[in-house]
């Protein structure tokens, strides 16, 4: 719920905002947060099919984010090249699971559901460029990100007949692959705070070329997508005002 | 202007960047890698004939012997049992360090399991996963397999996964886990002794122990060897791992029994963590141990449930609260 009200307040801006024709330095730094719905695509080997059906059929897409520190560097009106170091976390969670007792008591948890969050440090390297849609400044937007993998933490999320739910947390860092590597699409609009504020508001969707699990026999490629915000500031006093 | 001459400069440095990418991409491979020799091939655990009547009430066929340890490794609280075939004729024998020597095609059968209602064991139990290590062409070779819904049979998974489990501990507790299947990879991690895969419960001094068999008390060693399956050893001449849950032995000794087996597979010359400088097994010197030095760091790890680092998703408490007396005493 969040994470749709932060969507629908940047959209409501971006309804309102038009492209002021102000020439931004070019360098510009700034932060960003991307609220985005994560899950993962399984390539298993024909032995593990099973796996890959059990999994398909029990889990589902959650809720993620990433937010860091962002550079830009224009090139020009047309291009600007992007850059920064985020800090991420995709995943995916499964389903209600009913939880059945041997002997049944009113005190014991009904339901569970379990989250799997990947912790990573991003780094991701975006070419923009920029073009104008009727009086709306856009950009279209492809790169790469490098990932490291910081850990896995799993929730457990247990739901008890008054309504109750418990927490328990885990973490694993050994199985998956320390580097890896997505690729980025994005589609977004320039929106002018001030003079020396520049907004980015970009839906964007990012995807796993290479697995993050270090198994052989199955792959797994996260997957996202976004709608993620940006703040750039302009360091210098701005030349052209 | 400046930037017009190094725009060219940074565009080249962007499009090389990228290039290195694809092609470190492309370099990986990311197919899936065929049956090969590291794994085993069987896919229904049923076509060992590791049990007789119903699988889920884990009765042995006569090929496979079942054995115990003196203190065992926590999973989670799960039950276990542990069973060993060796090829007809043949039999295990010590080697060095109380280490034991098996024959080629040695098959050693892990099956995690847990009862829906720990005070009533007659209400069934959940049988989760059976962990086999082959020895084949003198090499050690895992697999786990995954007990289906129905409890009639197990498929090989190599991939590891999540499995929600619940169940009635002895205190009448219901408790609900996110169970951890492991990968391949996982198993090779803890079972690593110099880059090859090794049992790591079956080892003489955790073997030498009473067990009950036919309704008698005899030592373990004596009774393999009745069965058939291992030399004849004389358990007085090895040492014998104390269980850590038994309170009548000393902390130091029930403490250094937790750490072998729960830690002392990596924490050792040969295994996973031999980089770092705690050596767990039992026999070790306190001093050469550093136990003792690193007694907060172990202590911190553990309460954070940062070790041990596979193999478990819960804290195990009890173990906790005997390491830290444990620890106090150093």
């Amino acid at each position: 719920m969040k994470n749709f009200t932060i969507i629908l307040f940047f959209l409501s801006i971006s309804a309102f905002c038009q492209g002021q024709d102000i020439k931004f330095k070019k360098w510009l730094i700034g932060v960003s947060y991307e609220a985005n719905i994560s899950s993962r695509q399984l390539k298993y080997s024909a032995s593990n099919e099973w796996v890959k059906h059990i999994r398909n059929n029990s889990e589902l897409p959650r809720y993620g984010f990433s937010t860091g520190g962002n550079f830009r560097y224009n090139l020009d009106q047309t291009f600007s090249i992007e850059t920064g170091l985020l800090f991420a976390n995709r995943g995916f969670a499964t389903k209600k699971h009913q939880l059945n007792w041997a002997t049944p008591n009113f005190d014991f948890p009904i339901t569970s559901e379990t989250a799997f969050a990947f912790y990573y440090i991003e780094v991701p390297l975006k070419i923009n460029f920029n073009f104008a849609l009727r009086k709306l400044r856009m950009y279209a937007s492809t790169g790469v990100s490098m990932n490291y993998f910081v850990n896995r933490n799993t929730t457990l999320l247990v739901y008890n007949n008054n309504g109750d739910k418990q927490k328990t947390k885990s973490q694993q860092k050994y199985g998956y692959t320390k580097d890896t590597y997505s690729i980025l699409l994005g589609f977004g609009m320039n929106i002018t705070i001030s003079k020396r504020v520049l907004l980015n508001i970009e839906p964007i969707y990012i995807q796993n070329f290479t697995s993050i699990t270090a198994d052989n026999k199955a792959k797994e490629y996260l997957y996202s997508f976004g709608l993620n915000t940006k703040f750039f500031l302009n360091l210098k006093r701005n030349p052209n005002k | 202007m400046k930037w017009i001459s190094i725009k060219p400069k940074l565009l080249t440095a962007t499009l090389i960047l990228f290039s290195i990418c694809f092609i470190y991409q492309s370099c990986q491979k990311e197919s899936l890698v065929s049956p090969d020799k590291t794994t085993l091939r069987i896919q229904k655990l049923s076509e060992y004939g590791i049990y007789v009547g119903n699988p889920s009430d884990l009765i042995p066929s006569t090929d496979y012997k079942l054995y115990e340890l003196s203190s065992q490794l926590f999973t989670d609280n799960a039950e276990k049992q542990r069973l060993i075939k060796l090829p007809i004729g043949t039999t295990m024998s010590v080697i060095d360090n109380g280490l034991l020597s098996f024959p080629e095609g040695t098959l050693i059968v892990k099956t995690f399991y847990y009862f829906n209602d720990k005070r009533n064991p007659t209400l069934g139990k959940k049988l989760i996963e059976t962990r086999i290590l082959e020895l084949k062409e003198g090499k050690w070779i895992a697999g786990t397999y995954m007990w289906n819904d129905a409890q009639t049979d197990a498929n090989l998974i190599s991939t590891g996964l999540n499995k929600t489990i619940n169940w009635i501990d002895n205190t009448g507790n219901g408790n609900v886990i996110s169970y951890q299947i492991p990968s391949n990879l996982d198993c090779k991690t803890c079972h690593n002794s110099n880059k090859n895969v090794m049992p790591i419960g079956p080892k003489v001094h955790n073997l030498n122990f009473s067990v009950t068999r036919n309704n008698a008390s005899v030592n373990q060693l004596i009774h393999l060897h009745n069965e058939g399956i291992c030399d004849s050893i004389n358990p007085d001449n090895y040492l014998s791992l104390p269980n850590y849950n038994n309170a009548s032995k000393t902390l130091e000794e029930r403490g250094r029994a937790y750490l072998e087996i729960n830690c002392a597979h990596c924490h050792n010359d040969k295994g996973f963590a031999s980089k770092f400088r705690y050596r767990m097994n039992y026999e070790v010197d306190i001093n050469t141990s550093k136990i003792k030095e690193g007694k907060a760091s172990i202590k911190y790890m553990m309460e954070k449930g940062d070790m041990p680092k596979i193999g478990t998703t819960v804290i195990d408490k009890a173990g906790l609260e005997l390491i830290k007396k444990y620890l106090e005493t150093l």
